[in-house]
């Protein structure tokens, strides 16, 4: 039997008209996901990586629209589904977690009444023994469920939260409703997207532990969107990084980060404040994300980079194969290493830009 | 907590549930009552609208007289601390030697009817169309905000004077007059509120979690609507219970057999100089209501949703 991985995305375009002609947000982007594994997709804000997640979920709002691409789940085309058949996998075989707990709890309903909504939405619990209204087990099981559920994400004392609204709860506590809602129909695979970066730094780790206990206890696949090099670092299998629309470098979290290849890789691990490293100057990347409606020919890092040469800005660069499953969209090599100066290609180790050429050649 | 003690499927846990849901709607009722407490002058107007409610629900168990057959050996006898009445006539009589408390506690009950039905159909049309126009957007859109535009260029009492003139006096027809503009306040809010939370972050969590777009706007977006229209429903209640009485007061409302504050206030226009009190009376029950509803009204905007703006 041929192996299929749980999720492969390939060549997914994202567009966004825009006044100034069409939008790329995400660009000819592909990925593969494995059942139970951890995938990070680290980038700037508005390089694409929530337009990722939405688009997995066939939920790009018009007129922006999926351009091309394939998104295989379990071997099948997402694209290719109708609504119905789409939404019946939204939430029970693919669930989403957001950034701010506390709007996305819709305000008006009680945390656990929303958790149940979930299982409900999905006929979870059914007996299937008769219809909704006159089958008295049904509701009971639910709720037994979303107690199970909030008891398993951590919510202290669940019988007395369950009647309680989101403006109740504290922001880590919302989060944890909030993957109690993800979790309640036990999905395959977790889309969270930046699931931490609105909450403490302690409630943060609190928050990572919980998910990587639900990785590892039910075997649930997740891709984690965050801004925090270091967060992926700590939490994931393999590593994607986006710019502006396109993967730049991709590979395993030992690869990705002991040896980044891509200099916006690098960038971004320098531009992190290092708590060993007492009142060490931040070293962030100069200048800001490109216009995404109006990219440079060449790869569109190369207006910040400071290894840019002439050939970097002529045209599309392909994605490099550095080591086995290590893959950077990068020429540089050491010819280009020339008279660089910026502070924080300093902190990176030489000898960490090999020669691609040599490789490919 | 009491949602899980009862045995499943029993009657005990339905009875459990609905015990809950009464309790939050207590709880909730509750709180509302203890605002109420720190806005002293809607808490008056609740109070005169509960007792104008009572008044009207027992009016037939009040007074003992026939409200449209009079006996006019006592017409307008004045009311019983004017010199010459009697309190077998509190309020004193009209015209026709009808006890006219009987027929302003009925016409409280006309109001009432009135306002309660009219309000609620416009809100009931308002919403819908609102809500849908305002999460699809689109032609309906389109369609319907530029025939909300068009009524409301027409000013509201003479196009119900139209509509009545047309449609002639009738309890259906008046309430259809009245709800044919009222319904645009009520789409305008909804539509407005709509188009704010269709972009909030809990709609995206629905779309997610795979609900249908209808469900969403029905089951996630509109309980977040409830108060704002709750607070339009009451201010707009006072103002068409005046509109009401407007066009009783010219004919044009209810059939003569029913008593309406309005045509109460225009058939004591001629006894203004020698009986005060026909015209007076009626105009006083009016004024306090309505006020009673504006004050309640308020208080209840301040107390809900402190953004919500309503220009009358």
């Amino acid at each position: 039997m041929i192996h299929t991985p749980l999720l492969q995305i390939h060549n997914l375009t994202t567009i966004y008209p825009s006044s100034r002609g069409p939008v790329r947000a995400v660009n000819s982007v592909s990925l593969t996901l494995e059942e139970g594994r951890v995938l990070g997709l680290v980038g700037e804000s508005g390089c694409g990586k929530s337009t990722v997640l939405l688009s997995i979920l066939g939920l790009i709002r018009p007129p922006g629209r999926v351009a091309e691409g394939e998104i295989l789940f379990r071997g099948v085309d997402l694209r290719q589904m109708s609504q119905g058949e789409i939404r019946a996998i939204r939430g029970k075989e693919i669930s989403m977690i957001f950034q701010d707990p506390l709007s996305t709890l819709n305000p008006v309903f009680k945390v656990g009444e929303q958790i149940r909504e979930a299982l409900r939405l999905h006929g979870m619990m059914n007996s299937g023994r008769l219809p909704w209204p006159f089958d008295r087990q049904t509701g009971r099981r639910e709720r037994e469920r979303v107690l199970q559920v909030m008891a398993e994400v951590g919510i202290p004392s669940p019988d007395d939260r369950y009647a309680a609204y989101p403006h109740q709860f504290s922001g880590g506590m919302q989060q944890r409703a909030l993957i109690a809602i993800a979790l309640s129909c036990n999905p395959a695979l977790l889309l969270a997207d930046e699931p931490t970066t609105a909450l403490d730094v302690t409630i943060q780790a609190q928050i990572l532990d919980l998910m990587r206990r639900i990785n590892r206890e039910h075997g649930t696949a997740i891709i984690l969107v965050t801004h925090d090099l270091g967060v992926a670092a700590e939490f994931c299998d393999s590593i994607a990084v986006m710019y502006a629309g396109r993967i730049v470098e991709k590979g395993s979290v030992d690869q990705v980060v002991e040896n980044p290849q891509h200099p916006y890789t690098r960038g971004l691990l320098a531009s992190r404040p290092r708590i060993t490293i007492p009142k060490e100057p931040i070293a962030p990347i100069p200048g800001s994300v490109p216009d995404l409606a109006d990219l440079p020919a060449g790869c569109p890092f190369s207006p910040r980079c400071p290894l840019a040469q002439g050939v970097c800005r002529e045209g599309p660069v392909p994605l490099f194969e550095v080591t086995p499953g290590h893959t950077s969209r990068c020429l540089a090599h050491n010819d280009f290493r020339r008279d660089y100066d910026w502070a924080w290609t300093d902190r990176i180790e030489p000898g960490h830009i090999t020669d691609i050429r040599t490789l490919i050649e | 907590m009491d949602h899980i003690t009862a045995p499943a499927g029993s009657i005990a846990e339905r009875l459990d549930e609905w015990r809950l849901g009464l309790g939050l709607w207590w709880r909730s009722m509750k709180e509302i009552a203890g605002h109420l407490r720190e806005h002293p002058l809607a808490l008056a107007g609740a109070i005169v609208l509960v007792i104008y409610v009572v008044l009207a629900v027992l009016s037939p168990y009040i007074t003992p007289y026939n409200i449209n057959r009079g006996n006019l050996r006592e017409r307008l006898i004045p009311p019983a601390w004017e010199e010459g009445g009697t309190w077998d006539h509190p309020l004193g009589t009209d015209p026709q030697g009808r006890d006219l408390l009987a027929r302003i506690l009925h016409g409280g009950r006309v109001s009432l009817t009135v306002g309660v039905l009219s309000v609620g159909i416009s809100a009931l049309i308002g919403t819908v169309l609102g809500a849908l126009c305002g999460f699809f957007r689109g032609w309906l859109d389109n369609l319907v905000s530029r025939v909300a535009d068009l009524l409301l260029a027409f000013p509201y009492l003479i196009f119900a004077i139209g509509m009545m003139a047309f449609l002639g006096p009738g309890f259906g027809n008046l309430i259809m007059a009245l709800t044919f503009k009222s319904w645009v306040e009520f789409f305008r809010l909804v539509r407005g509120e709509m188009l704010a939370q269709k972009t909030q972050e809990y709609v995206e969590a629905a779309r997610v979690s795979g609900e249908g777009k209808l469900a969403i706007i029905a089951r996630e977006i509109l309980p977040n609507i409830y108060n704002s229209i709750f607070v339009l429903a009451t201010l707009r209640m006072g103002y068409l219970i005046i509109m009401e009485a407007s066009l009783s007061f010219l004919g044009l409302g209810l059939p003569a057999n029913i008593p309406a504050w309005g045509s109460m206030v225009s058939a004591g226009r001629d006894y203004l100089l020698t009986a005060w009190w026909v015209s007076t009376l009626p105009g006083i029950a009016i004024l306090i209501l309505v006020l009673a509803i504006n004050l309640f009204g308020e208080g209840l905007r301040d107390i809900l949703d402190p953004r919500l703006k309503v220009e009358t």
